[in-house]
């Protein structure tokens, strides 16, 4: 089942560029990282749904999961 | 860190089957959000009513909840008592990893972030997770210099989907 977008409960101003709470700090650190975002990926991942969102994330961590047992029995290359 | 695969779906499931009052935040919430960045556990912030945390207990119990981190043997009991006489608890289970959060810095209990919450059904789950700005203030709150990327992108995310919010409205 799809799910869209998350709606706001309790206050529909909640969700929104607009709302004055909490205000987004002014900070050169975290605008210097957010020069360096991929936003075509925030793109893509805004286009999914959010089971999906999850669903990929959930396949990302069997991935890494699965590198780090690779890396465990790893064996040191030998010349054939 | 060694990563473990945290069933996110089954343990939203679990706590919303039971009639846990919680809501979703951390890596999970940004995900749901669309972050791209990894997380290897689910945080919730749960309602510290009596009623409630005897719901959080018995919906975890079966899964064997554990301290995250502590060695084995430790005369740990997972019931209301224990979660009543702490706060905020780190905890392996069978499903995965759990931060369960009694309050969280910069957004306090979980009748504080109720206004700051979006609804969702996610799998046929009915759960309540942060809202993008309150979850760039709590990241923020916290603190930590390894947040600060995290931060960035949920900036992004939310010039982006604010963009998308205008383009599509622009459309109908």
């Amino acid at each position: 089942m799809g799910v869209q977008s998350p709606q706001p409960i309790w206050n529909e101003g909640s969700a929104t560029m607009d709302d004055p709470l909490p205000p987004t700090v002014s900070d050169p650190v975290v605008e210097a990282y957010m020069a360096d975002i991929d936003r075509t990926l925030l793109q893509a991942n805004l286009k999914l749904s959010v089971e999906d969102r999850i669903r990929q994330l959930q396949k990302f961590q069997e991935f890494v999961v699965e590198l780090q047992r690779a890396g465990r029995e790893a064996k040191p290359w030998k010349h054939p | 860190m060694e990563a473990s695969v945290t069933n996110v779906e089954q343990l939203l499931r679990v706590l919303a089957d039971a009639g846990v009052e919680f809501v979703v935040i951390g890596g999970v919430a940004a995900a749901m959000h669309g972050s791209a960045r990894a997380t290897y556990d689910l945080d919730i912030v749960y309602h510290r009513t009596a009623e409630n945390v005897a719901r959080v207990s018995k919906a975890l119990l079966p899964y064997e909840p554990y301290l995250r981190g502590a060695p084995r043997g430790l005369p740990f009991r997972w019931d209301p008592q224990t979660i009543l006489a702490g706060l905020n608890f780190t905890l392996t289970t069978t499903l995965g990893s759990i931060d369960l959060l009694g309050e969280v810095t910069g957004g306090g209990t979980y009748q504080q972030l109720l206004p700051h919450s979006l609804r969702l059904e996610v799998f046929g789950v009915p759960c309540l997770c942060l809202d993008l700005e309150m979850l760039i203030h709590v990241k923020r709150a916290a603190g930590r210099p390894k947040d600060l990327q995290a931060i960035a992108e949920l900036e992004v995310l939310r010039q982006e989907a604010a963009k998308q919010r205008r383009y599509g409205a622009g459309r109908e």
